[in-house]
């Protein structure tokens, strides 16, 4: 390469780590969260479920 | 009156819901087309200058072009969208403090979520850019330390939310907290920025007057940016409604059972003291009778076992037993 | 027994004898333990010491005077935060804030009773801590001629640490593992007057010519800072003792 593009590029090859790590932290950090997200709310779809059996199977027993 | 609120305030969300889906694919797009301009067309930012200018595509360069500067174009999204819900939490918090809605506490700490969320990807991404620019992986420069400032008003509402057993007193306490932090934030920002450092100046790059062409890839950032906190407020928001649902119902159940218990625990009494009254036929109590309503915590074992196991024969002991 | 004549209910007292009253109650207080504020002078004396120890290996190679802005200011938050936590454990132990809430007594005066009350007591602290600061460690050193200007981001931080912690304080008091908890409420909220108030010390301290510029800056940015935060507490400090 050209001596002077090498130097107008010679930042660019040590940024692309730190670049490609900033782009894919910000993404990984929303995804993790995300996933925090949809674990809690299918450990609460699970407990709802759990609750309204429980709910039911009272409503029995009290008719009884 | 809570339940009218309840239902005009459950028909609200639903409209807000229906565009989250939306919301979020339209904000992941935007993002998306935004970092492949930034990549693609966006023109990198002058650096040092060089030994000597060079030509490239017809027009004269005379400093290096950077490509760490395009952190810049995702780094400060985030990190308006961090401030953007976080002023969202405090309006929820002030509702909160004026109305004592429990509704309004949730969506409170679920905007403290969301913003925790996004400072953390800002000190990141920051993070990443100080450390290539300055060559050190911290440097008490304003941006970093607002950040970081931030990043533990946020982490100190929650520590605070933690630490209260009582929920009207930990939602009011939150609240207020909540309030003084995003009053602090701006503050810190300005302070920061403004307090000339009398030992070593900080150099701090400006970006003001974008041209447009970086511009464009920006403003797509900033407007995915929000649309994805927007959306993942909303959603957070939904799952920590259903969450709160599922303690009420828990608790719900367990009143039940201690009720039916004490109920249960009542009957027995009332039948040992039928049949020692009974028993005893002419001969007067000579021991007073404990109140029986006022002994809940005693109940726990299973009350129909009470009754065979005493000595029907000698009602104060056994009932003395159980208080 | 002749029938009283109807005498009409004695009049509220006003706002000002009503904080005039608590913040008396406060001082009063202290002034016969002297409990808190012996413990808040032993403990800025302990923090000297391992100031001492911190600094031992330096000899007379950096300039002391550098950063005893910052040092004299990490002092200042350390025990104040030591004399928030004692002020309102107090309360708690004797159940006087609760007493003090059954009256009809306005909540912003309470606070400004209080927070008035834990300002004196810090400046107090000060008045002591300060020249001893100066005696372990600018006793070589040559100071400026602009240090008594030191003054100011003193009585401007310690007023905006007063307020603010006073409202923090109040909340705090009643948890589980109350006397961190200030703290980590209290450092990131107060980190903006620090460092105003650190900047405009060291300024004073080094005496630089021409830096005066940043004293003044410095200080309008601390005094600022408690304009809107104090107004802030203010406001809010209803909804951190309401029952």
């Amino acid at each position: 390469m050209d001596a002077i593009l090498a130097e107008v590029y010679s930042t660019v090859l040590p940024a692309a780590p730190y670049v490609i790590g900033a782009y894919v932290g910000i993404w990984i950090v929303l995804a993790v969260y995300t996933l925090m997200l949809s674990r809690r709310s299918k450990q609460t779809a699970r407990d709802l479920d759990a609750l309204k059996q429980a709910l039911a199977d009272r409503e029995e027993k009290l008719e009884r | 009156m809570d339940r009218d609120d309840s239902t005009r305030a459950a028909a609200r969300p639903a409209l807000w819901d229906r565009c989250v889906p939306f919301a979020l694919v339209a904000g992941t797009l935007l993002v998306i087309a935004g970092v492949v301009w930034t990549f693609t067309l966006a023109p990198f930012a002058q650096g040092a200058t060089l030994s000597e200018p060079a030509v490239i595509a017809g027009q004269q360069i005379t400093t290096k072009l950077l490509l760490s500067q395009k952190i810049f174009y995702l780094h400060v999204p985030v990190a308006v969208a961090s401030f953007a819900v976080m002023a969202f939490a405090a309006f929820w918090a002030v509702r909160f403090l004026m109305t004592g809605e429990r509704r309004y506490d949730i969506k409170s700490k679920t905007a403290m979520e969301v913003t925790l969320v996004f400072v953390v990807a800002t000190m990141i991404s920051g993070d990443l850019w100080t450390r290539f620019e300055w060559g050190v992986w911290w440097t008490w420069e304003p941006r970093l330390t607002t950040y970081f400032i931030l990043m533990l008003l946020v982490i100190g509402y929650f520590i605070l939310r933690n630490a209260m057993e009582d929920p009207e007193r930990r939602a009011r306490f939150a609240a207020v907290f909540g309030i003084v932090a995003f009053v602090d934030a701006p503050i810190s920002f300005m302070i920061t920025r403004l307090v000339p450092s009398s030992v070593h100046p900080v150099v701090f790059r400006t970006d003001s007057g974008l041209p447009p062409m970086m511009l464009i890839p920006f403003l797509l950032g900033l407007f995915g940016m929000l649309l994805v906190a927007f959306a993942l407020t909303r959603i957070a928001l939904r799952v920590n409604t259903d969450a709160a649902e599922v303690e009420e119902l828990k608790e719900r159940l367990e009143e039940q059972d201690a009720w039916r218990e004490r109920a249960a625990a009542d009957e027995a009494l009332e039948r040992l003291r039928a049949a020692g009254a009974k028993l005893s036929g002419s001969r007067p109590a000579d021991a007073p009778v404990p109140d029986a309503t006022h002994t809940p915590e005693v109940v726990g074992s299973n009350p129909a076992g009470m009754s065979p196991s005493h000595d029907a024969a000698d009602p104060s002991t056994s009932s003395s037993k159980e208080a | 027994m002749a029938p009283q004549p109807h005498r009409a209910a004695p009049a509220r007292p006003s706002t000002f004898a009503q904080y005039r009253a608590l913040l008396a109650k406060d001082l009063r207080q202290e002034v016969r333990t002297r409990e808190m504020l012996t413990s808040m002078v032993v403990y800025a004396l302990l923090v000297l010491t391992v100031y001492g120890a911190a600094l031992a290996q330096v000899g007379d190679a950096i300039e002391v005077v550098a950063f005893a802005g910052g040092l004299l200011w990490a002092l200042i938050v350390f025990t104040s935060l030591l004399g928030l936590n004692r002020s309102f454990a107090h309360e708690t132990e004797s159940g006087c804030l609760e007493g003090i809430l059954l009256a009809p007594v306005d909540r912003a005066v309470i606070f400004l009773a209080k927070a008035t009350a834990n300002l004196i007591f810090l400046a107090v602290v000060e008045c002591i801590t300060v020249p001893l600061f100066f005696l372990f460690f600018l006793s070589g050193a040559e100071l400026a001629a602009t240090t008594p200007l030191i003054v100011l981001p003193l009585v401007v931080g310690t007023v905006g640490v007063a307020g603010v912690g006073t409202l923090l304080a109040t909340m705090t008091i009643d948890t589980r593992g109350r006397d961190v908890l200030l703290a980590i409420l209290l450092i990131p909220v107060i980190f903006p007057l620090l460092y105003a108030c650190v900047s405009a010390t060291s300024v004073a301290f080094m005496g630089v010519a021409g830096t005066l510029g940043t004293f003044w800056t410095s200080l309008a940015m601390a005094a600022a800072y408690d304009v809107v935060m104090i107004a802030a507490a203010w406001g809010l400090y209803a909804f951190a003792v309401e029952g």
